[in-house]
């Protein structure tokens, strides 16, 4: 069998004040999976998804394995490019003044040509129901139109892989619904950290539980979330209101 | 909660709106140049220029109340720095105050002077006001880095343009949370100055973190330090005439400065 698409070892991270963030983190992922990542506020969620996608690496211990390619200063960009970052909130994302300018910002850094460009233009922005909204500026766009617009500026890059911080944070039932949407229909590998939980349930067939910078627990979705003493201890929830949820619990996916 | 700014730029479709940006950029900074190098007395020509900027206004089917606020609203910057010129200016006497051993005189070339620096910058502003009010932010900065501005510097203003309002919204929403709490006037200025000293410092940190937010989002999309853009300006028939139409303009309030 192949060597799994992401290898992450005895991978540990201390920021620049002192504090450990992760410890000796270990886990895999195959081509194609979906996982999500839980915890409490501060467990180390987005420092991992900010160490795969090589943007920390002062404070660095351990291994990450891309593609079977170790990231190292040497292959960074080429990292960053297979490795898809969605940010929680998207006036962090969205830098440029126009949505047109930020969707082809990574095409444009990958070094592809100007009539390619805008074909990924047009292309990501179809798909997250964007079309017609190149000239406008982030900060005219709703915070569901700018999730949206922030998403089509990873996918104009086609990575293989998507690392998504609070992809539904702040959005309404409605927008909340689109983009779960948009993600099952997408074919990447992703890592997903988020604290909605119905999310997880639909989208992830597999969940990583942090806390503490520890990983707490790997396995089935559908074990993990309905184990509702190990998610308390660890300041989680099941996605069920109430014992009695069948309609959710018929919706959970197979692996 | 939506708190909202109000960019310059007016949505419009008056044959100003649709010149290429480099062309309007280019014009005003020419209209700005002309009005501020005419040497005094430049009375007629000035008179000229308004006359040319009002036919620009009338073009752009603005409200002129709303420029001329905004003008309005720079002009103390200007009356601050000229505010001395009447007393330095040498010329005919018309005033003089004494206090003790310090005397002032105002001097009719003084004052003329004056008048002019307020009327040039009045026009300059103005065409300003003008220039950004018929042309979005986004095309402003992609004509000045297609008329060679350093790249460095035209992605600062992209992303100051970006933010700015993103900036002006976090501030009205940390205004909005002090009122929410504040009943009244608040104590004496000194209470509301610590008051304000904190929000600004506030603001400031959450600024640099956002910073490296955006830092961290830019190389993940691959920056590597050098600033790229595709631009995506056409220049039209219509461009022609109107520079070559602005040219004229220019040229003959030039020539009449010469001439009178």
């Amino acid at each position: 069998m192949a060597e799994p698409y992401i290898v992450v070892e005895n991978l540990s991270f201390i920021y620049p004040d002192g504090r450990q963030a992760l410890e000796e983190i270990q886990f895999t992922v195959e081509e194609g999976e979906k996982v999500a990542l839980v915890g409490p506020n501060g467990a180390g969620k987005s420092t991992l998804l900010l160490l795969l996608d090589g943007i920390l690496t002062e404070g660095k211990r351990g291994r990450i394995l891309i593609a079977g390619r170790e990231l190292t200063r040497a292959n960074l960009q080429a990292i960053r490019a297979q490795v898809g970052l969605l940010f929680q909130n998207p006036d962090d994302q969205l830098f440029s003044l126009t949505v047109f300018d930020d969707v082809a910002y990574g095409p444009l850094y990958g070094g592809l040509p100007a009539e390619e460009v805008a074909r990924r233009v047009r292309k990501a922005l179809a798909f997250v129901g964007l079309t017609g909204f190149e000239a406008r500026m982030p900060h005219h766009l709703s915070l569901g139109e700018r999730k949206r617009a922030a998403l089509a500026t990873i996918l104009a890059m086609e990575p293989p892989i998507l690392a998504l911080d609070e992809p539904t944070a702040g959005l309404d039932p409605r927008a909340r619904r689109e983009l779960i949407a948009l993600l099952k229909s997408l074919p990447c590998t992703m890592l997903v950290a988020t604290h909605d939980m119905r999310l997880v349930w639909e989208l992830c067939p597999r969940t990583l539980i942090l806390d503490g910078g520890h990983l707490v627990a790997d396995g089935p979705t559908s074990l993990l979330l309905q184990d509702a003493p190990l998610m308390q201890q660890h300041g989680l929830e099941t996605p069920f209101y109430s014992a009695a949820e069948p309609a959710l619990t018929a919706q959970a996916p197979k692996d | 909660m939506t708190f909202f700014i109000h960019e310059p730029h007016r949505r419009g479709s008056s044959p100003l709106h649709r010149l290429d940006p480099r062309l309007k950029v280019i014009g005003a900074v020419a209209f700005i140049v002309l009005t501020v190098a005419l040497p005094a007395p430049a009375w007629g020509t000035l008179g000229l220029l308004a006359l040319v900027a009002s036919a620009v206004h009338g073009l752009a089917r603005l409200p002129l109340r709303l420029l001329w606020a905004r003008v309005a609203s720079a002009m103390p910057f200007i009356a601050l720095a000229a505010l001395s010129v009447p007393f330095v200016r040498a010329g005919h006497i018309l005033w003089t105050a004494h206090w003790g051993a310090i005397s002032l005189q105002i001097t009719r070339e003084g004052l003329e002077a004056l008048g002019a620096i307020l009327a040039k910058g009045w026009l300059s502003l103005w065409m300003s006001a003008l220039l950004v009010a018929v042309t979005p932010l986004p095309d402003l900065q992609r004509a000045l880095d297609a008329l060679g501005m350093p790249a460095i510097l035209s992605s600062t203003i992209a992303l100051m343009l970006r933010y700015l309002f993103v900036l002006g919204e976090e501030a009205l929403r940390l205004q909005a949370a002090r009122e929410a709490r504040s009943v009244g006037r608040g104590r004496n200025v000194f209470w509301r100055a610590r008051v304000l000293g904190g929000m600004v410092g506030s603001l400031w940190i959450r600024s640099l973190e956002r910073a490296e937010r955006i830092y961290a989002a830019m190389i993940a999309r691959g920056y590597d330090g050098r600033p790229r853009s595709l631009h995506r300006l056409t220049w039209s028939k219509a461009d022609t005439r109107a520079a070559i139409l602005w040219g004229a303009a220019l040229s003959m309030a030039a020539a009449l400065r010469i001439l009178l």
